[in-house]
C-alpha cells in the first residue's frame, strides 16, 4: 500500500521542522498514536499505534528509526511492529520532504506500508483507505498544530 | 479456532442494549453469525461475549403500512425471499434475497446483521438504497431513524453507537408503473459489483429514476447525476442515453482497489453494468423482459 500527499502550511520550514521533532505534539497529530517516547534523540523512537477497521482493532507497538536527516528539508522514517493478538506484522517507511513556499512551507509525504497476517483477509482495499484517511487526518492536525 | 465466549440471549431490545453498554468492546452482537463468526474464527475479533438478538420476539417481523415495507433486523434472507408481503410490495427485494451468498448463509444470515456489519461486498444495502431505505436504531437511551445512506459510513463502518441495536429497515415501496432490475457480477463468493435501477413511467416518459451502485467502493451510493439525466426522457429514447448515463455513473463512483480488482477495472465494470441494468429496467418498464444473460452475472 502506498500513499502520497502534499500539504501546505503557513509557517517557514524551520518552524515546521522543530514541530516534527516535538514528540508530544506529533503524538497529538497522529490519530491512534499513544505511549510515544524518545529512545535516542533524532534516531530512535517507540510508540503504540491503535487503529480500528469496523469491529476489528489493531494495536501495534512500533519501533521507529529515523535516517537521512537533512535539516530542515528531509528525513526518512522506518517503523516496524507486531500486533500480538492478531499476529499482524506492520511495517512502513515514510519519506518526508519540506520545501519553502512564498507563504510558508510545503510538506511532501510518501508513505509505503505493509500489513502481513490474517488482517490481509480483509483485503488490500480496506487497509489502503485506512492509510489514506490516517495521513489526511495527520495533515489536518499538523497544520492546526504548527499554525495554531 | 473459535475461542470460548459467553452467550447472552436477551429477550428485549432494552435488555440487549443494557448488555451492550455493560460489556462495551468485550461484546459483539450476534444476528446469525455469518459474518461475525468468520472474523471470530480468524482471530480478527476477540470478544468475551456474544449477544444473540435473534431471540428477541418481534425483531424479525415484516410489515407493510402506508406504502412502506418494514423488515425486522433478525429476518433471515430466506424469510425475506419467501415472505408474501415482501413479494407483493417490493418483489425486487425478495428476488435479491434469493441470490444472497448461498443457501446456508440465507437460512441463518439476517437483514440487520448484513447491514450492521457493512461489508462493502454485499447486495442488500445497494438494493435498499433504491427503496430510499431508513434504518431504525434503538438503545436504552431511546430510538432513532437514519437514512441508510448516512448509516453506512464506510467499509465495515456504520453510524451505530456501541449500545445501539439495528431493529428494522424501512423501505419505501416504488410507486405504480415502476419497473426495476438488480444486476450483480462476481467471480468470488461475494459480489464485485451490484447495480440497482428503477424507472417510474409517467405516460410514455421516465417520471422518476433510481440508480444505485454498490460493492465497488467503501459504501453503496445513489448516482444522482445519472438519475437527473434520465428524468423526463421518453421511454423509447432511454436506450439511446444509456451509454451517457453509464458514463455519469462510472465518473461518480469511488472505487477501491482490492482483491476483486483495481479501481480502474471497477470503474469500467460500473459503466458496463449500469448500462446493462438500465436496459433491462427500461425493457421491463415497456412490458418486455430481455432474458439477458452474461457470464458471472445474476440479473434479478
Amino acid at each position: 500500500m502506498r500513499v502520497e500527499r502534499e500539504l501546505d502550511v503557513a509557517v517557514p520550514p524551520e518552524r515546521l521542522w522543530d514541530t516534527l521533532w516535538d514528540v508530544p505534539r506529533m503524538v497529538t497529530c497522529l490519530p491512534g498514536c499513544t505511549e510515544a517516547r524518545e529512545v535516542e534523540p533524532h534516531r530512535r523512537y517507540e510508540a503504540r499505534m491503535t487503529q480500528k477497521v469496523g469491529p476489528i482493532s489493531l494495536s501495534v507497538p512500533m519501533q521507529v528509526t529515523i535516517s537521512n536527516v537533512v535539516a530542515p528539508t528531509s528525513l526518512s522514517l522506518e517503523a516496524k511492529g507486531r500486533d500480538g493478538v492478531l499476529g499482524a506484522a506492520v511495517s512502513m517507511s515514510v519519506n518526508l520532504a519540506v520545501t519553502p513556499r512564498a507563504a510558508g512551507s510545503r510538506v511532501r509525504i510518501e508513505a509505503e506500508g505493509k500489513i502481513l497476517g490474517k488482517l490481509g483477509a480483509l483485503g488490500h482495499g480496506v487497509i489502503q483507505r485506512k492509510a489514506e484517511e490516517l495521513i489526511d487526518e495527520f495533515g489536518v492536525r499538523l497544520r492546526r498544530t504548527v499554525e495554531g | 479456532m473459535l475461542r470460548p465466549f459467553a452467550l447472552y440471549q436477551p429477550t428485549t431490545v432494552a435488555e440487549a442494549s443494557d448488555l451492550l453498554a455493560r460489556e462495551g468492546a468485550n461484546a459483539a452482537l450476534y444476528a446469525g453469525g455469518t459474518e461475525v463468526l468468520l472474523i471470530l474464527k480468524e482471530g480478527l475479533l476477540r470478544v468475551g461475549s456474544l449477544i444473540d438478538v435473534k431471540r428477541v420476539p418481534g425483531l424479525a417481523a415484516i410489515r407493510a403500512d402506508n406504502g412502506h415495507l418494514s423488515i425486522g433486523a433478525t429476518a433471515t434472507h430466506r424469510t425475506v425471499e419467501n415472505d408474501a408481503t415482501v413479494r407483493a410490495r417490493c418483489p425486487l427485494v425478495a428476488g435479491v434475497a434469493r441470490h444472497v451468498a448461498n443457501i446456508r448463509v440465507r437460512s441463518v444470515g439476517t437483514v440487520g446483521g448484513n447491514l450492521a456489519f457493512a461489508d462493502p461486498h454485499s447486495d442488500l444495502a445497494t438494493v435498499f438504497l433504491a427503496f430510499d431505505a431508513v434504518v431504525h436504531l434503538a438503545s436504552r437511551r431511546g430510538a432513532r431513524t437514519l437514512p441508510l445512506a448516512d448509516f453506512v459510513r464506510g467499509q465495515y463502518e456504520t453510524a451505530r453507537e456501541e449500545d445501539e441495536i439495528l431493529t428494522a429497515v424501512r423501505l419505501t415501496a416504488w410507486p405504480a408503473h415502476t419497473a426495476g432490475a438488480y444486476a450483480k457480477f462476481g467471480v468470488h463468493e461475494r459480489p464485485t459489483l451490484g447495480v440497482a435501477v428503477a424507472l417510474t413511467r409517467h405516460g410514455d416518459a421516465v417520471g422518476a429514476v433510481r440508480v444505485a451502485v454498490g460493492c465497488v467502493g467503501p459504501r453503496p451510493q445513489r448516482i444522482s447525476a445519472a438519475e437527473e439525466r434520465l428524468c423526463g426522457v421518453s421511454l423509447a429514447d432511454v436506450a439511446r442515453h444509456a451509454g451517457e448515463v453509464a458514463e455519469l455513473a462510472a465518473r461518480e463512483v469511488d472505487p477501491t482497489t482490492d482483491l476483486h480488482g483495481s479501481a480502474e477495472y471497477k470503474r469500467d465494470m460500473t459503466r458496463v453494468f449500469v448500462r446493462r441494468t438500465l436496459l433491462v429496467a427500461v425493457a421491463r418498464a415497456a412490458g418486455r423482459d430481455t432474458h439477458e444473460r452474461h457470464p458471472h452475472t445474476v440479473i434479478v
